[in-house]
């Protein structure tokens, strides 16, 4: 019977330890490829210098940010498994199932000229030596090396153990290592020389299959078929077999994490191995408990792990939490109170069972018989590893798991209230809070309880938290009174009129300053003054006023736990991240203050669902990465980085930036600012802005992410541009614009003065002229003459002297109507001297003849007035006219001019000469066209000739 | 045929012709038994054949093994070997199931008793071939070893697509135990 029962239970513990293998997971993200890509799954990935994850699949690569996934397929390849990724200054290196190598920069595929030739199984891995030469395994035909664009191939006759290589890693100093099917190959090329040194089971490697390698913190980390994982020191080759029990089958990846290793194997999931002796871990990855082959592990630049199985999906998980389920406590799962001793036990209460997780094995809770149906709400261990256990309605317990005595204290003992809902203790002195009041207990030699009430100075007598911080200050949080504080002896109240909203106060915590933080119920947290106490507001608000713990971590953040999230704030920037259902925590609905701390300072919540520790090793990256990845012109990515000079129509202009936070990408907000042309930042969610129309000018575009929408303190990456302004507004057309109607102007005004000069000078020459015609034509002598004429012609016929009367007065009229005119008609003109040629001729009879030759064709010729009968009146003046000596005055025209021209027989004595009569003609053509007025004289002519003005 | 099976055929021809180079250490098949098991939730299946074909060479640490698919006997019910030959296996396109390869690990035969070691290569089903690592013991006794070995075959990596509804019906990993006995050439 007895033997039956010892069966039954050890059946019992090994189903549970079966079933508890499966407890402890972090929480994985998955990220699921979009429906176009139905028939892809993913092989390999990578992350990119720039931040980017690459997805190697059976359908090309796929480039993923977060959210959004691009697909890059180098068109000859198609349908071509990609099977290795790896990343140098060349660019993004890529290994097809087939042993095709392909090439991507810059998001195009870049053919290569290699020489040789390429293997035509699998490149499973590629890595890169000390000299930049390239390295690549293939399975099945060796190692191949890429240097000065030749392909070498290695295999047996060069030394390599064997050919069917798995993968290929480069150890500290350059060296390459192989993984072969008979140990490892160290390689290294020189002088147009390889060589190869082998490590196999001869040397103490632990299996000759060796399937992976990746080069760790404390040396190569050597994945083995069956013998799980090896670490071999690059200089002494020392090889340290980390996992001597190992069970799970061959080791498909490694990823080396904080101080472990996550071990990815071909069917029996992750394995969690400790690099300082710990016991190995499965982790949980599909809560269906699925058979999972892992096809890499890869830790990011943010320090999330990713995990790729040959599915859509991709999971990603971070240190921030890992869970703790237990499913073997049914219904009673819901933690009550927690409390992680110093020797590495976890101790943690249900509704009715104290229970114990060993340091050994850290996954099995073992139930504490002596605590069974008892509803414990509080546990605190003391100095000498006793542990007090605070429950409802049974009073306090002290539990020495050694020597497994309990002494359980209650009102009969002295204590003030058996509900106990919080212990603190310093030293020997222990604090418990209950609903009663206070106790203070003495526990250095033997028991002595000291008890305060609100008649002590208490605010209340129900207390939910009693804390002591570092200045042995003691602190107590009332329901109803708000914060007693207990300073050398004196108790001092702080309530609604020292900055409380709220009176309730659940959760008092000391951050590593020394600063003393509390929140109330339903109305957020406060921080001590010294006097009072202030309400702490985040950036960004508290998702639940209704905080369940407040505690401050050792990196000097406050975690703020309530009914659905564990939020991470940071006390000096304000800055809150949330974590809720996105990072696996449900209705975690805790109890208030159920929390411990252990040795490394993560904190273990007790949930409704086991518990959870924050992990505090965890680098808590606090922003996003932000990079601007393309300017855009029309849309258009033709434009390079270096190009951020453009042209007054190149002003449609659009920005693609990203914020790289795979922990949470949808949680991404951005700012945004052109400076140059915004004022204010813009927020924003979206990840491409277009600026359309920009005025030519200087810009600077300036993007900040942040995954808490506050950005004070976020990096800023900015993008500086110009666009220069059309070639009509430039500076330099403006002075030649300005410089050309200068000169015009000038020229312009100077022109005009000239032309007034002239204009005022041919004004005066006119006058001048008008005044000496006018002058010459009333001259006595001409009248005089004219009017002897006229007697002489009365005399004898009187009609002629009334024609001859006509004539004078028709002359003297045209006189006075011509003088004011510049130029006169040529026909007019002759009009004139006809008249005057009447006149002449009555007094000269035949001695005077004027011919007067001029074609048609010249009648309406421009002449200033007056000019030809001034030339011929001169040579009436200048000439004797006698029977004897006739004179003869010819008006031809030769060429350009109408000459007038006389036979020469100057009179002894001049007829007073006005004098200025030709030198006013010349100056008066002078000042009409550029031709002269030219006068010839010979023996026996003179010949005046005034230019023709057509 | 196709190439793989060519090539198996090649290569036990190679193996069995080569008479003159006695100091290879050729062991032939004479007694060969392969068993698979699939435990669904709702139905366990077993079947066998006794027509497992083998040849080891212990100097060039090759081998090539193989079982004609319409040789397994046993099943619940005769449709259910029709089934399993027509429906899944296709036993007329796919005649044979192929393991050839290396052995990793050397084995002494001059001392006897039993040796585990790992069959490296490549395992046919279904017209698919999968890379895989077999862990077997070899009893050595004198000139007669006797090989066994236990593995898995997940169907979905022979391209072995099962109804839904069988699912309960038809384990997704099936348990193939193998148990031979070997003679030198």
């Amino acid at each position: 019977m007895n033997w039956f029962i010892f069966r039954l239970t050890l059946l019992a513990s090994y189903l549970l330890i079966l079933f508890e293998s499966f407890a402890q997971s972090p929480h994985f993200r998955e990220h699921t490829l979009p429906a176009e890509f139905r028939n892809t799954i993913i092989l390999k990935i990578q992350q990119d210098k720039n931040g980017f994850m690459w997805l190697a699949t059976n359908n090309g690569l796929i480039r993923f940010d977060g959210i959004s996934y691009k697909q890059f397929v180098q068109d000859s390849l198609h349908r071509t498994p990609i099977t290795a990724l790896f990343e140098n200054k060349h660019g993004l290196w890529i290994g097809y199932e087939d042993g095709k190598l392909g090439l991507l920069k810059d998001e195009r595929f870049v053919k290569t000229s290699l020489r040789g030739q390429l293997p035509s199984a699998e490149i499973n891995a590629i890595a890169e030596d000390e000299k930049g030469q390239l390295w690549f395994s293939s399975y099945g035909e060796g190692l191949f090396m890429i240097a000065d664009d030749s392909i070498y191939r290695f295999d047996e006759r060069h030394g390599l153990n064997d050919v069917f290589a798995y993968s290929i890693a480069t150890d500290a100093k350059g060296q390459i290592w192989a993984g072969t099917d008979n140990g490892i190959a160290i390689c290294s090329f020189d002088n147009g020389e390889v060589k190869i040194t082998q490590l196999t089971v001869a040397d103490g490697l632990p299996d000759n299959i060796v399937t992976t390698l990746s080069n760790g913190k404390q040396g190569m980390i050597v994945g083995m078929e069956s013998r799980g994982v090896c670490i071999i020191d690059p200089r002494t080759k020392h090889i340290e077999h980390i996992t001597p029990q190992w069970t799970f089958g061959s080791v498909k990846t490694i990823a080396e994490w904080t101080d472990d290793l996550w071990v990815g194997t071909a069917l029996k999931g992750i394995i969690e191995v400790g690099l300082n002796n710990q016991p190995l871990t499965e982790i949980t990855i599909d809560q269906s408990g699925k058979l999972s082959r892992t096809h890499q592990l890869m830790i990011d630049n943010e320090r999330n792990l990713w995990v790729v199985s040959g599915t859509r999906t991709l999971k990603s998980t971070n240190r921030t939490f890992t869970f703790y389920r237990f499913p073997s406590l049914g219904e009673a799962n819901g933690v009550q109170a927690v409390l992680a001793s110093k020797n590495g036990e976890l101790w943690f209460s249900t509704r009715s069972q104290l229970y114990m997780l060993p340091v050994e094995n850290g996954d099995v809770p073992t139930p504490v018989k002596q605590f069974a149906n008892l509803n414990i709400i509080s546990l605190f261990e003391d100095e000498s590893s006793r542990l007090w256990i605070g429950t409802f309605d049974n009073g306090l317990y002290c539990y020495e798991p050694k020597t497994g005595r309990i002494t359980r204290y209650t009102e009969q003992n002295g204590i003030v209230n058996n509900n106990i809902l919080s212990i603190a203790g310093k030293g020997s002195t222990i604090w418990i809070a209950t609903l009663g009041g206070v106790s203070k207990i003495e526990t250095g030699s033997g028991f002595r309880v000291e008890n305060f009430t609100t008649e002590s100075g208490l605010g209340s007598n129900f207390i939910y938290k009693v804390f002591i911080d570092r200045q042995d200050r003691v602190w107590f949080g009332t329901d109803g009174r708000g914060v007693t504080l207990l300073n050398d002896g004196v108790f001092k109240n702080f309530s609604l009129q020292d900055g409380l909203k709220s009176n309730i106060v659940y959760c008092i915590t000391e951050d590593i300053r020394g600063q003393i933080w509390i929140s109330t119920s339903n109305t957020g947290i406060y921080r001590f003054t010294g006097k009072g106490f202030q309400s702490f507001s985040p950036h960004s608000g508290l998702r639940d006023l209704n905080i369940a713990s407040l505690v401050a971590d050792p990196k000097n953040n406050l975690l703020v736990v309530s009914r659905q999230s564990i939020d991470v704030l940071n006390p000096k920037t304000g800055n809150i991240f949330y974590h809720s259902q996105e990072m696996g925590i449900g209705e975690i609905d805790p109890n208030i203050n159920n929390h411990t701390q252990d040795d490394a300072g993560n904190i273990w919540l007790g949930t409704q669902f086991g518990l959870i520790r924050y992990n505090v090793s965890n680098t808590f990256q606090e922003w996003p990465v932000t990079r601007i990845n393309k300017m855009l012109v029309y849309l258009s990515d033709n434009v390079t980085d270096t190009t951020a000079n453009l042209a007054h129509d190149q002003n449609h202009i659009s920005f693609d930036y990203i914020g790289f936070w795979y922990h949470d990408p949808q949680e991404v907000s951005y700012r945004i600012k052109l400076e140059g042309y915004d004022r204010e930042w813009t927020d924003s969610r979206n990840r491409f802005v277009t600026y359309p129309s920009l005025p030519p000018g200087e810009y600077t575009f300036k993007v900040e992410s942040s995954a808490t929408s506050y950005f004070k303190g976020a990096p800023t990456i900015s993008y500086q541009f110009q666009i220069h302004p059309p070639f009509y507004s430039t500076p330099w057309f403006y002075t030649v614009c300005v410089t050309i109607t200068g000169i015009a102007l000038f020229v312009f005004i100077k022109r005009r003065e000239r032309n007034l000069k002239l204009r005022e000078k041919m004004e005066k020459e006119k006058i001048n002229f008008q005044f000496q015609t006018l002058k010459s034509q009333v001259n006595p002598h001409f009248l005089f003459n004219s009017f002897n004429t006229l007697i002489a012609v009365i005399e004898q016929d009187q009609e002629t002297a009334v024609e001859y009367v006509e004539k004078l007065s028709d002359f003297y009229r045209n006189i006075l109507q011509y003088r004011e005119q510049d130029v006169i008609s040529l026909e007019k003109e002759l009009a004139l001297i006809d008249d005057y040629y009447f006149l002449q001729l009555k007094r000269y009879r035949n001695n005077f003849t004027l011919t007067v030759n001029i074609p048609d064709a010249y009648k309406h010729a421009q002449i200033p007035p007056l000019t030809l009968q001034l030339l011929i009146e001169n040579a009436v003046k200048h000439n004797i006219i006698s029977k004897e000596k006739p004179l003869h005055v010819d008006v031809v025209v030769q060429k350009d001019f109408i000459a007038v021209r006389n036979n020469l027989q100057r009179k002894m004595e001049y007829e007073r000469s006005t004098g200025v009569g030709l030198s006013n003609i010349i100056s008066r053509f002078r000042l009409l066209t550029t031709r002269e007025v030219e006068i010839s004289e010979t023996d026996s002519h003179f010949t005046v000739m005034v230019p023709i003005l057509m | 045929m196709s190439k793989q099976l060519r090539i198996l055929f090649f290569l036990v021809l190679m193996l069995s012709a080569l008479p003159g180079r006695s100091q290879d250490n050729i062991f032939q098949v004479t007694a060969g038994t392969i068993h698979f098991k699939s435990d669904a939730p709702l139905e366990l299946i077993e079947a066998s054949s006794n027509d497992l074909k083998g040849l080891i060479n212990f100097t060039s640490g090759s081998f090539a093994f193989s079982v004609s698919v319409n040789s397994f006997q046993g099943f619940n019910s005769s449709l259910q070997r029709e089934h399993f030959n027509e429906n899944y296996m296709e036993s007329e396109k796919f005649p044979k199931a192929t393991f050839t390869g290396k052995i990793i690990e050397t084995v002494d035969l001059a001392t006897e008793g039993d040796v585990t070691i790992r069959a490296k290569g490549k395992l046919n089903i279904h017209g698919i071939e999968q890379e895989r690592i077999i862990r077997s013991t070899i009893n050595v006794k004198g000139n007669k070893l006797t090989i066994k070995s236990t593995f898995t075959v997940l169907l979905q990596e022979h391209n072995i697509t099962i109804p839904k509804v069988v699912q309960q019906k038809i384990a997704e990993e099936i348990y193939v135990t193998i148990d031979a006995t070997a003679e030198k050439k």
